[in-house]
């Protein structure tokens, strides 16, 4: 026996479903085989962990719990309601997405517009402003050649 | 007197009062176990487990006394049992984390000493558990099946073959090739 043959039996040694004789011949190796005997160890833990299902009891209000839900079910107003909010519930998220996205872009327009027309107006009160300040305006003009006429 | 089960379905199907209740009192415990252990989670066992009894109020006509009710029951608990961990596989997964670092209290731990939550050996098991758990879940769905059954539930091979609608040696090859599956996952795990 080797720590393969081992490992290739141990859930079998560990619930008895193989030969007393594999089963003996397992039993020897891991009384001298440290990691065969760590490896069935927690093997045999983990195997065993669950617990067992005697012990889970189950609710005392069970029966009163299930009279209600098929006291629901046979309702036709409380089955309606849930499913037809539960299906329209895709169809309300989806059209305030749409809503959102079409007042983001109806926004962004108008504001880009508006910002565009404000540049604009900017601008040209900044070149008129440069302008005046060389003379470049038909009022400044006029002064500049004033000024060289009476030279 | 027990009341046979030919009887409390004949008496279901003339819409007796009693026999509703009859019927959950005598395998409500049937039921909730067998859903309990492949969702392994109370609640949701709960859940499934009122389903099953619903289904049986609903279409009690249909059913034919060939089969035993108590084959009948598991048939319906181990297919809304696997329909819930279809639909809620991401439920699972997260339900297994929150396991695995101890955060639910709804876990296979109800079955234990509720006043032992902290204690090393407490959490050891838990961990355990949860391995194991995993390894279980990872297993074709037939395997899983028949394996749980088996193990958990307690049913003898012939009664698996009778509840999955299989031959006896399809189901021992099923709970052989789960066991070596599982061997190969548990080595695996303690190995690396």
């Amino acid at each position: 026996m080797n720590c393969n043959q081992v490992q290739k039996n141990i859930i079998g040694y560990i619930d008895h479903s193989i030969p007393e004789v594999l089963s003996a011949d397992i039993e020897k190796h891991i009384g001298s085989c440290q990691s065969c005997a760590l490896l069935y160890k927690n093997i045999s833990a983990t195997y065993n962990s669950y617990g067992k299902v005697s012990e889970i009891e189950v609710n005392p209000f069970f029966y009163t719990r299930l009279e209600q839900k098929l006291k629901n079910k046979m309702s036709p107003e409380t089955v309606v309601e849930p499913k037809l909010s539960w299906r329209l519930q895709p169809v309300i998220s989806g059209v305030l997405i749409v809503c959102g996205i079409s007042l983001g872009i109806f926004l962004g327009k108008n504001l880009s517009v508006k910002t565009i027309a404000q540049n604009k107006v900017n601008r040209t009160e900044l070149v008129n402003t440069y302008a005046s300040e060389f003379y470049l305006t038909g009022t400044s003009e006029e002064s500049l050649n004033t000024f060289y006429t009476n030279e | 007197m027990r009341t046979t089960d030919a009887e409390l379905i004949q008496r279901l199907i003339n819409s007796d009062g009693s026999a509703f209740r009859e019927l959950v009192e005598l395998y409500q415990s049937l039921v909730f176990r067998t859903c309990y252990n492949l969702i392994r989670h109370s609640e949701d066992a709960e859940d499934i487990a009122q389903d099953v009894f619903i289904e049986v109020f609903e279409s009690v006509h249909q059913f034919r006394n060939e089969s035993k009710l108590s084959t009948w029951l598991y048939r319906i608990a181990i297919n809304k049992s696997l329909n819930h961990i279809r639909k809620n596989k991401w439920k699972t997964m997260v339900r297994s984390l929150e396991q695995f670092f101890g955060g639910d209290k709804t876990n296979n731990l109800d079955v234990e000493d509720k006043n032992s939550h902290n204690s090393p050996e407490t959490i050891d098991y838990r961990e355990r558990s949860q391995v194991l758990q995993n390894a279980v879940n990872s297993l074709p769905e037939n395997q899983r099946i028949a394996f749980t059954l088996n193990k958990f539930d307690e049913l003898s091979y012939q009664e698996i073959a009778e509840v999955m609608e299989l031959s006896l040696s399809s189901v021992e090859s099923l709970i052989h090739r789960a066991k070596l599956n599982l061997q190969k996952k548990l080595i695996n795990y303690y190995k690396n």
